[in-house]
């Protein structure tokens, strides 16, 4: 059954960043939903608003950018409206996000133990010693040798630094996880086990994502649904394999055959009915 | 002189970075030639020697063993000053960060002009503005409206196209790309990979291109010789290679290249995540909460 209220629901949001001539409007009259347990991607290329969105659902934006209108709704919450302190007790608890550049997200100078202990005691009342518990319970998670905690960030392969992210973002059971750009930087082979590392936990965990990235063949492969954002606005959305087989909106088409494919792919294609 | 010999090869390349005995084996025993009017891709992973075989190809890094020949002569007896000049004209590279790659405070025109007077690119008569405007509209860029602007005021795909056409400034007989199009948004990717390949057979030249995705690699180049654990792995024509690979790492690599065919979020597999997650929400052992 599906009468279960949307995780997430975006009505005709717009954000605008202010210029001192012209106001850049950065995402124009967007509306979509996120159900529990679905993977729903928002593809464009760079400068489409997709980021923005997700710096909105997070209210991290900070000025130039102004929301000029329409409502974030998370679980009953109206998040454009909502208190710092309100926004304060849903970022990592309920909302977690995954950033676009892996080798950049963690800091530098302090060990992964800290990091993990600093998210956990921020969000949560535990002792030190149930943080690292937990820090060492996520790590496996992650399938990452809980003795590395004392490592620090460039100790580790841009993989593995994203998959630290990914355990940091699950320490809290949020029900909504925002992934920018979250295989971008890796190559092919690190791309899928991070993927299928997200699909599995995602599976078990049963917590909503909304996926970012340019590549439409990933996110046909992974998401329920997609929406394709040019200019601040959704051309087109609908179920994940309708937009890779029956795109509907010319931008959409010039996207898909502005990658090349496998020419294996394309012969399996051929012989399909 | 064959004028399909190989302009630029590595024969036997070796290279330890660190201790020769304990540090990081980035390439061994390596070997391949660039033929005019060809061009080989070199696939592989993060960390597989790709970039480390470019940067040898130039001489901005010493093999540990082997050499690199160039027209037939080993790079390292290249002394003379001449000579030196000479090869830097013929090896030219793209790099892969376009917004990197120009100086912000110059022209377009200031990017080209350089090379086109310091390798003697104008051919005799030539106005130097001529020349410019030739290169822009190689790469399918209209002069009037570029060559005056700043790489501030271009985007990402169209400093790519200009990085291509400093490049071919210096007329050169080989060009070594190293990722020229990862950074570039989808839109804007296939358009420069065009024009490489355009210019490959149109100027003959010897083309690397060095990517982790097969599929743009079997867009670009003739050959494709795919790289694991600075070795190559396998090597053959690029349909060959695509439709029949031989090692296990080209198929891994295959395999993990992102397919829309293969929707793992089927409208079955969505009904029963749905039932799944009526019984069993979020973690079951919570700590502290």
């Amino acid at each position: 059954m599906d009468a279960e209220a949307p995780v997430l629901s975006l009505r005709n949001l717009c954000v605008d960043y202010i210029g001192a001539r012209d106001d850049v409007q950065a995402v124009r009259d967007v509306s979509f939903d996120i159900h529990r347990g679905e993977i729903f991607g928002l593809a464009g290329e760079s400068g489409c608003g997709k980021s923005t969105i997700a710096y909105a659902i997070t209210r991290v934006l900070r000025p130039p950018a102004l929301i000029t209108g329409g409502d974030i709704l998370f679980r009953g919450i109206e998040l454009t409206r909502a208190r710092t302190a309100e926004i304060d007790a849903i970022r990592w608890r309920r909302i977690a996000m995954v950033f676009q550049n892996a080798m950049t997200a963690l800091n530098p100078v302090t060990t992964i133990l800290a990091q993990f202990t600093d998210v956990i005691r921020t969000h949560r009342k535990c002792s030190r010693l149930e943080a690292d518990a937990r820090a060492i319970e996520l790590m496996q998670l992650v399938d990452i040798p809980p003795d590395r905690l004392r490592a620090y960030p460039h100790q580790f392969s841009g993989g593995m630094k994203q998959r630290i992210v990914i355990a940091m973002c699950l320490a809290l059971e949020p029900e909504l996880i925002i992934m920018d750009e979250p295989t971008t930087a890796l190559d092919v082979v690190v791309q899928r086990d991070i993927m299928n590392r997200i699909l599995g936990l995602q599976r078990r965990f049963g917590f909503a994502i909304l996926l970012i990235t340019h590549d439409l063949e990933l996110m046909a492969e992974f998401c329920d649904r997609i929406a394709v954002m040019r200019e601040g606005r959704i051309v087109e959305s609908g179920p994940a394999q309708r937009i890779h087989r029956a795109p509907a909106h010319e931008y959409t088409c010039m996207l898909w055959s502005s990658a090349p494919r496998l020419s294996a792919r394309n012969d399996a294609a051929e012989v399909l009915p | 002189m064959n004028d399909n010999a190989p302009v630029l090869s590595l024969r036997g390349v070796s290279k330890v970075f660190g201790d020769p005995r304990n540090g990081v084996r980035a390439l061994v025993d390596v070997s391949f030639d660039l033929l005019p009017g060809r061009a080989l891709a070199l696939v592989g992973g993060s960390g597989s020697g790709k970039t480390t075989c470019a940067r040898i190809l130039t001489g901005l890094e010493k093999p540990s063993a082997g050499g690199v020949q160039f027209k037939g002569r080993d790079i390292a007896t290249l002394t003379a000053a001449a000579e030196r000049r000479s090869f830097a004209r013929a090896v030219q590279m793209v790099f892969q960060d376009p917004y990197a790659a120009l100086n912000p405070v110059h022209s377009i025109h200031h990017h080209l002009v350089r090379p086109l007077k310091l390798h003697g690119g104008l051919t005799s008569g030539q106005s130097a503005e001529a020349a410019v405007a030739a290169l822009l509209t190689e790469v399918g860029l209209d002069p009037a409206k570029i060559q005056h602007r700043y790489p501030h005021e271009l985007s990402g795909g169209q400093r790519q196209r200009v990085n291509i056409a400093r490049a071919l400034a210096a007329k050169p007989d080989v060009i070594l790309a190293d990722e020229p199009t990862s950074m570039l948004d989808v839109s804007l990717r296939i358009g420069v990979l065009t024009v490489l390949r355009k210019l490959k057979t149109e100027k003959r030249l010897a083309l690397l291109y060095i990517t982790h995705d097969l599929a743009t690699a079997e867009h670009v180049a003739d050959e494709i010789a795919v790289m694991h654990n600075g070795r190559i792995v396998e090597q053959g024509p690029a349909r060959q290679i695509i439709l029949a690979p031989a090692h296990a790492y080209t198929r891994t690599l295959l395999a993990a290249a992102p397919n829309a065919d293969r929707a793992m979020r089927s409208a079955s597999d969505q009904r029963l995540r749905a039932a799944r997650h009526a019984e069993n929400s979020a973690f079951a052992d919570g700590s502290g909460g």
